[in-house]
């Protein structure tokens, strides 16, 4: 290539050479030189060189154009691997997501047909419990019902009894007293004996009704509707404070309610059942020689609302702690008035109003009650439980 | 009380202490009408509906019922309202003595068209008077007869 560079030039030498001669009027001379050995074998030169260059350059370009077109091949062989790839691959991923979709779906059918389930079991274990709730109550009713009618006699017969021993101590009046054994014997029995036992039999059946009326009067509770309303919690308790005020100035008794105490939805009438018998009992059961000092705090929990009231009592022993919420039963020496009765109305009324109450205490130290109910208080259950006491526990026990 | 009908009382009571109570305590106060007892409601009602089932076995009697709510074969409401559809029966006079002083009950009786409702009270001195006011309260009012 660098021969031929300097061809050319000598060339374009021998050509500006002819040109000058030719432009000089020196026309033979510049043909002469066109024409002559020296531009002659110089064309032949670079004629040569040229085709020499094209051979070469043909060649090359050839080579060339088969690498563009293998490039070519290869980056469209590329692409198409790479297409065909990328279509496995969004195949893949759609089946994939198609697949996850499906088990997403499975799942949360299942999931909803255990939740329906569920429901229906819960809806059934709550039937079945309303059902033995409502047989409890009827239960107790009718207990208390057949109870009542041979305590009628036995009042009633005791009364003939009564009246018969009247009529013949009268008549044994009408007799100028004696002093034989029989007669001071029928004397004695008619004057004492049979008034004592009369009076025995009286009281026992008169307790014996009242008691058989608590139960009455439990099982009524148990069927009475509740009817949910706002209630401040701190009011509430006011008032049920106010109702054994009298009790408690009597006993120097302190009675506190912590601040702030928490709002309520919930049966008014019931709530103050079940925390004016807790505060009596605390009253009640003081401890020997110390002011009573009771304690009522109050905080919602979730859906509960946790009520705590503690005293500083005389307190239970570890033994009784379940016991005392049983009917009739009572802790500790009897020297209280009482019938056993409040705190097994506090757990019922709390299990009805959705809760419980439980009791921690230390003996002489003092006793801690838990009572906890619904804060908002689910109503429709209510109704049904109730419609179908109704129905059931005022049907014909006369 | 007529003087050539006078009221026969029909006592339905199963507890026969009851029973034996409410005879003395009326005859003490001094009513000395028949009183035909029963111990059940079916014995009862076979007496008052009669033989053809109507009441019409009593017309022209003035009749009146005592009746206990809770016997063994059915409640007294079912009595009731066997009277109530009786068209001999219907107005005879009803008493409800029991113990129930449930107040959805004796809305129930009086609904059924009880006249009166009396509790059975548990108080002996009380019972008495119950039982004579009803026996005072028997021998002043007037009682309809059977149609």
């Amino acid at each position: 290539m660098r021969r031929l560079g300097e061809l050319v030039d000598l060339k374009l030498a021998e050509m500006t050479r002819t040109a000058a001669l030719n432009a000089s009027g020196e026309k033979g001379a510049a043909v002469a030189t066109v024409t002559g050995g020296e531009g002659r074998r110089i064309m032949l030169e670079i004629e040569q060189i040229i085709t020499r260059v094209d051979a070469v350059t043909s060649n090359r370009g050839y080579q060339n154009m088969r690498a563009l077109t293998d490039a070519t091949w290869m980056l469209l062989a590329t692409i198409a691997i790479g297409a065909v790839l990328l279509v496995l691959l969004v195949g893949g991923a759609m089946r994939l997501v198609m697949e996850h979709s499906a088990q997403i779906e499975t799942a949360r059918r299942s999931l909803s047909e255990q939740n329906d389930t569920l429901e229906t079991r819960i809806r059934q274990r709550t039937r079945h419990l309303e059902r033995a709730n409502r047989e409890l109550q009827s239960y107790s009713y009718i207990v208390s019902h057949d109870l009542h009618a041979p305590l009628v006699n036995i009042m009633g017969f005791t009364a003939e009894f009564e009246r018969a021993a009247q009529a013949f101590r009268a008549f044994l009046d009408t007799f100028p007293a004696g002093d034989s054994p029989a007669e001071r014997e029928a004397r004695e029995a008619v004057d004492v004996d049979i008034p004592e036992a009369l009076g025995f039999i009286q009281s026992s059946t008169r307790k014996m009704d009242e008691l058989i009326s608590q139960i009455l009067k439990l099982a009524r509770a148990g069927s009475r509707q509740f009817n949910a309303e706002p209630l401040e919690l701190t009011a509430l308790f006011a008032e049920i404070i106010a109702i054994s005020k009298h009790e408690a100035d009597a006993m120097a008794a302190t009675i506190e309610i912590a601040p702030g105490l928490p709002a309520v939805r919930s049966d008014r009438l019931a709530l103050q059942q079940v925390f004016g018998n807790l505060i009596d009992n605390a009253l009640k059961y003081a401890a020997l020689g110390r002011a009573p000092v009771i304690r009522i705090s109050a905080r919602i929990d979730g859906e509960e609302a946790v009520v705590e009231v503690e005293d500083n009592g005389r307190g239970i022993a570890a033994g009784d702690l379940e016991r005392i919420f049983e009917l009739f039963r009572r802790s500790g020496p009897q020297d209280r008035a009482g019938d056993g009765i409040g705190l097994s109305h506090v757990r019922a009324l709390t299990r009805r109003l959705g809760g419980d109450v439980t009791v921690r205490s230390v003996l002489g130290k003092g006793t801690t009650f838990t009572v906890t109910f619904q804060a908002v208080l689910r109503q429709k259950q209510e109704a049904a439980d109730d419609s179908g006491t109704t129905g059931q526990d005022h049907h014909g026990r006369g | 009380m007529t003087a050539v009908q006078p009221v026969r009382i029909i006592m339905v009571e199963d507890d026969e202490g009851h029973a034996r109570l409410i005879e003395k305590n009326i005859r003490r106060a001094g009513v000395t009408n028949e009183i035909v007892p029963f111990p059940d409601g079916s014995s009862a009602l076979a007496y008052l509906l009669g033989e053809d089932g109507t009441g019409a076995a009593h017309a022209g009697r003035p009749l009146l019922l005592l009746l206990d709510l809770n016997l063994p074969d059915m409640t007294g409401l079912t009595i009731l309202e066997r009277l109530r559809v009786s068209p001999h029966l219907r107005r005879m006079m009803v008493i409800v003595l029991t113990t129930t002083d449930d107040p959805a009950e004796i809305h129930r009786c009086y609904d059924l068209g009880a006249n009166v409702y009396v509790t059975k009270p548990m108080q002996y001195e009380a019972f008495v008077n119950a039982i004579r006011q009803l026996g005072l309260f028997l021998s002043v009012v007037t009682v309809p007869e059977v149609p």
